[in-house]
């Protein structure tokens, strides 16, 4: 619930953005699970600030895709970048480490949470971080990491022979060698 | 993997954007080529990697206009070939566990594969031909690096069409989405060309305070970078002014090499050789010399490696004294490195570590230019035995040392057989399947 805020305002911060900070809200995951965030570390997410915006944040801002450990998750993340005066390397060196602990599932569910959620920067990191796990290794690696079954057809198997293969050029020697 | 269960769908129906924004993280042609492999959903939610450029090019030859109107080079173009540095595990559990090799692709989409020290086409024994086809999917394979030579190739003598050795350095940039391309070049006597998309000639840069004498030119973060023979360091915007952003070096040194080496940094590596360590008496120093000094022959082997990285405020190369365990490769088209961790790549997360590893920093140098007969020249003076030469007959001969940075030590790589190994002989099954 947005509680009101009396606390003097700097003269030079907008008096609006300094609302936010004091301002709460109440993220409910969809296990029950209540958090409380500020609206400032909130509206990081573009998908809580347009809820916000359109005023249906009265009270608690139900969020049914997302699971209590995971919205724990974001919301670390949400609060660390709205902290006031953490620079851009504290930040960077944040994100580094937030995601690099993180295992497969916990990245799957970080995800599709930040892509509900539409936090930009996150899903960014993360999406980084996924692909980053994949380069260098064999398909059967992939799928076995991600639990996916090959699903495709004779025909789209020797389509992707083609792309696999080598073609070497005809045994011909350089030039005059 | 409890996302899976508590979500209770698979990976393999994410979002389709987020499977396509996945994807686009993926930046070699290997990696994407084994997304698109792994299920039919995420094979449609992505498109084929888009080769750069996207047809075979064909550029002015040669760099000067004009400059032959000699009736052999008539209708002669260069064509741009793209060479990668793959590094493939192999499938038997021995040492090494991966073996470097070095693949040119020209225009015509067909394969050359190259000895990676020597740039030489590899000749598998008449008895043991190269397979026709090799499927990729079977070996693990990654690719370290890529870089572009120039091909001569004259219509008239279909024959003719080798590399170009009077070019030593080419760089590619470009906007891939719409296929324009950036070509910028060093020539055999150091001069720094351009040509894009379009231009019916290759232009040289504007000689900005007399300094058209490149060492070495990169593709960095999408621009290019310069160094010259003086060790300045030049940045060159769209229009190809250039901007000087390090101050000269003091020291000479022959070679100077521009690397993105790790952490997305550009750093130099500088090769001090015999010929920088010559002290002339006389004062025309180069070829007039009388004097002769010193005596011995001067091969412009490396007696001195070191690394620098630019420190912005003073505007100046900084000799880095701790560097991470990484192996360093310069060539002269190639600098690339790899963490000696990935280079003993698993299938997992957790890259094994091998302690006969343990070297700290390394570098490989091939100077392929001016390789010579058995013995001469060699890193080191160092003379192998029979045995080794033998064993290694692809690496020996080429001017190829190893510096040990821990220690600065330089020797021939065939004095270093758990390096040597890692390019030559080609793995067995390459040769017999």
């Amino acid at each position: 619930m947005a509680r009101k805020n009396r606390n003097p305002v700097g003269k030079n911060v907008d008096p609006e953005a300094q609302k936010k900070k004091t301002r709460t809200l109440t993220l409910k995951s969809s296990d029950g699970q209540e958090f409380s965030i500020s609206e400032s570390a909130a509206v990081l997410s573009i998908a809580i600030e347009n809820m916000v915006e359109d005023d249906c944040a009265g009270g608690v801002i139900p969020l049914p895709l997302v699971d209590g450990g995971t919205l724990a998750r974001v919301i670390t993340y949400l609060n660390k970048h709205a902290e006031d005066g953490a620079s851009d390397e504290e930040k960077r060196k944040f994100d580094e480490e937030f995601v690099s602990g993180m295992e497969m599932g916990v990245l799957f569910d970080v995800v599709l949470a930040a892509n509900y959620l539409d936090i930009r920067g996150l899903l960014r990191e993360v999406r980084r971080r996924i692909a980053d796990r994949m380069k260098n290794k064999s398909v059967e690696w992939v799928r076995k990491t991600f639990h996916i079954e090959s699903d495709f057809t004779p025909e789209e198997e020797e389509q992707m022979k083609k792309e696999f293969a080598w073609a070497w050029e005809g045994v011909d020697s350089d030039v005059d060698d | 993997m409890g996302g899976n269960s508590r979500i209770g769908i698979p990976w393999s129906d994410l979002p389709r954007e987020l499977v396509e924004r996945i994807a686009d993280c993926l930046d070699t042609e290997t990696d994407v080529l084994r997304f698109r492999a792994v299920c039919s959903s995420w094979r449609s939610s992505t498109t084929p990697f888009k080769k750069f450029p996207s047809t075979p090019l064909k550029l002015p030859f040669p760099f000067q206009a004009g400059g032959t109107s000699r009736v052999k080079h008539k209708g002669a173009y260069f064509s741009l070939a793209e060479r990668t540095v793959y590094g493939v595990q192999l499938p038997e559990s021995k040492e090494p566990s991966f073996w470097l090799v070095k693949i040119e692709r020209s225009g015509d989409g067909k394969l050359r594969i190259l000895n990676t020290v020597s740039d030489s086409q590899i000749k598998i024994l008449p008895e043991t031909q190269l397979p026709k086809l090799l499927n990729t999917l079977d070996f693990r394979i990654y690719e370290v690096c890529k870089a572009y030579t120039l091909r001569y190739t004259n219509p008239a003598k279909p024959k003719q069409n080798y590399e170009y050795k009077c070019v030593k350095k080419v760089v590619v940039s470009g906007d891939v989405k719409n296929d324009k391309y950036v070509i910028m070049a060093i020539d055999d006597v150091n001069k720094l060309w351009y040509i894009k998309s379009g231009d019916e000639k290759w232009t040289m840069v504007r000689d900005n305070c007399g300094s058209n004498n490149f060492l070495d030119v990169v593709n960095y973060k999408g621009q290019f970078y310069g160094i010259d023979v003086w060790g300045g360091t030049w940045v060159f915007d769209p229009m190809f002014n250039s901007t000087k952003i390090t101050y000269n070096i003091c020291r000479p040194a022959s070679k100077r090499h521009l690397v993105d080496l790790y952490k997305g940094e550009l750093f130099l590596v500088e090769e001090v050789t015999d010929k920088d360590k010559r002290v002339c008496t006389c004062y025309n120093f180069d070829d007039g010399c009388q004097c002769r000094f010193p005596r011995t022959p001067v091969r412009n082997t490396a007696v001195e490696i070191t690394i620098s990285r630019i420190d912005k405020g003073r505007e100046e190369w900084v000799e880095e004294k701790t560097v991470d365990n990484q192996i360093i490769f310069i060539d002269r088209y190639i600098c690339f490195r790899t963490e000696e961790k990935k280079a003993h790549y698993h299938d997992n997360d957790n890259y094994g570590y091998d302690d006969t590893w343990d070297y700290g920093y390394n570098y490989f140098e091939c100077d392929c230019g001016v390789s010579s007969d058995d013995d001469a020249g060699t890193v080191d003076n160092f003379v192998p035995s029979d045995d080794v030469k033998l064993k290694f007959r692809g690496l020996h001969g080429h001017n190829t040392g190893v510096c040990d940075f821990a220690t600065g030590k330089i020797g021939s790589l065939l004095m270093y057989p758990e390096y040597a190994d890692i390019f030559w002989p080609p793995p067995s099954w390459l040769s017999s399947s």
